[in-house]
């Protein structure tokens, strides 16, 4: 497996606030890598570094060949970096259809990027069966998954997820995350931000642990151990720890 | 029924149905047209001013309602839009009194009025291309503030360039080309030219941008490119308005184009709705004729025995009132935000 994504001694810095610090990061083709931790940890500065939203990273990143920094936003779209942002962006007034449509914007095959747009609605049936129904009356689970779909139509070769199962009610976090494992399959490596890990465990070749700012943590979920008792340990939450 | 669906042009629908919109504003465009022709000239005149303003506010409209950016240039394109035809149509011998330091090349020009029309419209979007280019990038208050320091700069620079524009003096002599049937003919193509663009997958991203700005920019839409696309090709459109209003008068004056006229133009856009090309013409229309029955209040209308007749500048306040109570109870303005369809609903999405 070859490099993907590499970034070195990235720094992202809010004015006075030092979000993140000297994070070195490396991301293969087709792998799944969780950013784990909890509120405030920098893992949002993080991803959004890599989308280019923030101002004041300094630092290396490299994506295959090309340098990312000063490369804008809706540019490292092209190259093939696509971010879900955190909290379900759907363009709630357009329809579902639109929206798909709207996520192939950067395509030049539109005829391929109609066809697969067909195969998404076809894939979830809630989707297709609201097709010219306002985005925003969706539920959130179907939101988010008409956000994915929308990120994958723009042909990535990393797709990042920012906190996917926010808000989610347990059964649909599962239908996203088998999502994510079907993204897998297509070859594309996936960058998944979550504050709880279980389900990162399961789908992950890789964890990193952000904490202050900073990657205290790294290793396979096997070498993590069992979930519960690293989240006892990181965050102190598990019930069977506390005194 | 239903006659207002939501404003959300569907790319992959139905090709005959997506030009019902279109269709249905044309009509009414024709029948004020035709209404207005068995009026008396004065009432015409009216008549011909509001579908200019319509030209200018479906102008407006392009860059405003697709982009979610207020500007306040409006008055500023218009006044480029004038100042052109009028330098290019004007008679020689015209141009030699009013303006007898005009460089050579423009003295001898005597373009037909058409083209002095088309051209003023490409000044207006050339002069917009060039300006809109570090402008786009700035978003929200920002924008609208720096629309507004382009029409003062236009207005001022207007005002004081004497060799070209003849500064404070009035431009005399210009043909009165515009009739009803001219302005009713250039108010169609500007709805269509604004349909056929907000039809657009450009427009789309546009509107998906003003919607939501983080997703826009995630999906890899090129936001400042496609606003800048937008105010160009509502300057060109606000610059032919500009144009008409100048042919429609025979005279030009830099203080027909200044805070009153982008005031009233913004008026229109926000009274009609501003997010869909159905709320421009309404909001046109619509505050031309509040405007035109309160001036005949105001002069005095003849009421069975009595004689009706309201205060003079009552009709500004009774103006000023409408908008704020649109402002208030309509916020999206009479069209709501939704283009006129006369269907039924949309399948499954109508209970937005």
């Amino acid at each position: 497996m070859s490099d993907l994504l590499n970034v070195q001694n990235l720094s992202v810095r809010y004015g006075a606030i030092q979000a993140i610090e000297n994070i070195d990061l490396t991301i293969s083709e087709g792998q799944v890598v969780a950013l784990i931790g909890p509120n405030g940890a920098g893992k949002s500065s993080l991803v959004n570094a890599i989308a280019g939203n923030v101002r004041g990273t300094s630092g290396d990143m490299t994506f295959l060949t090309s340098p990312l920094l000063g490369v804008k936003p809706e540019d490292r779209v092209r190259l093939g970096i696509s971010l879900v942002p955190e909290g379900r962006h759907v363009f709630s007034g357009f329809s579902v259809l639109e929206n798909l449509w709207l996520g192939a914007t950067t395509r030049k095959d539109r005829v391929q990027a109609r066809q697969e747009i067909e195969e998404f609605l076809e894939l979830f049936p809630i989707l297709g069966k609201r097709r010219d129904g306002l985005a925003g009356m969706l539920s959130g689970g179907e939101q988010q998954q008409l956000v994915i779909a929308r990120a994958l139509l723009a042909k990535p070769k990393l797709l990042m997820l920012d906190e996917p199962s926010l808000g989610l009610a347990p059964l649909v976090v599962d239908q996203v995350y088998d999502l994510i494992r079907d993204v897998r399959k297509r070859g594309i490596s996936v960058l998944v931000v979550e504050q709880s890990t279980a389900r990162c465990f399961e789908v992950a070749d890789q964890v990193h642990v952000l904490n202050h700012g900073k990657i205290s943590m790294s290793g396979t979920p096997a070498e993590m151990g069992d979930a519960a008792r690293f989240e006892a340990a990181y965050f102190g939450v598990s019930g069977e720890i506390r005194t | 029924m239903d006659l207002l669906a939501k404003s959300s042009p569907n790319r992959i629908g139905d090709r005959r149905k997506r030009l019902i919109p279109l269709v249905s504003l044309i009509v009414i465009v024709v029948l004020v047209g035709l209404a207005a022709s068995q009026g008396a000239i004065v009432m015409q005149r009216r008549v011909i001013l509001a579908l200019i303003y319509l030209v200018a506010v479906v102008g407006l409209y392009i860059f405003v309602g697709n982009s979610g950016v207020l500007s306040f240039a409006s008055s500023a394109f218009m006044a480029i839009g004038a100042y052109t035809t009028a330098i290019v149509t004007m008679a020689p011998n015209m141009k030699s009194t009013f303006l007898p330091d005009l460089p050579a090349f423009l003295a001898i020009q005597h373009m037909p009025p058409l083209a002095g029309i088309m051209l003023g419209g490409f000044m207006a979007a050339l002069i917009a291309a060039v300006i809109g280019a570090p402008l786009m990038r700035l978003s929200g208050i920002s924008a609208g503030i720096a629309t507004l320091s382009l029409m003062v700069i236009v207005y001022i620079v207007f005002g004081n360039w004497d060799s070209v524009t003849g500064g404070q003096r009035s431009l005399m002599g210009l043909v009165g080309y515009v009739k009803l049937p001219q302005a009713t003919l250039f108010a169609i193509g500007a709805i269509v030219i604004a349909f056929i663009y907000q039809e657009s997958r450009g427009a789309l991203m546009l509107r998906a941008s003003r919607e939501d700005p983080v997703a826009a920019a995630a999906s890899g839409i090129r936001i400042t490119r496609h606003r800048w696309i937008a105010f160009v090709l509502s300057a060109f459109v606000t610059g032919i308005a500009g144009a008409l209003f100048a042919h429609l008068q025979g005279t030009v004056r830099i203080e027909s184009f200044y805070l009153s006229l982008t005031f009233l133009l913004l008026a229109m856009l926000i009274v009609g709705g501003s997010q869909s090309l159905a709320g421009a013409v309404m909001g046109a229309l619509a505050l031309s004729l509040l405007g035109e029955i309160l001036r005949q209040l105001e002069r005095g209308v003849p009421i069975l025995q009595f004689d009706l007749k309201i205060p003079g500048g009552l009709g500004d306040i009774v103006m000023a009132l409408c908008l704020l109570l649109i402002l208030m109870f309509r916020p999206l303005g009479l069209a709501g935000g939704r283009e006129l369809t006369f269907s039924r609903n949309r399948t499954s999405g109508d209970n937005g």
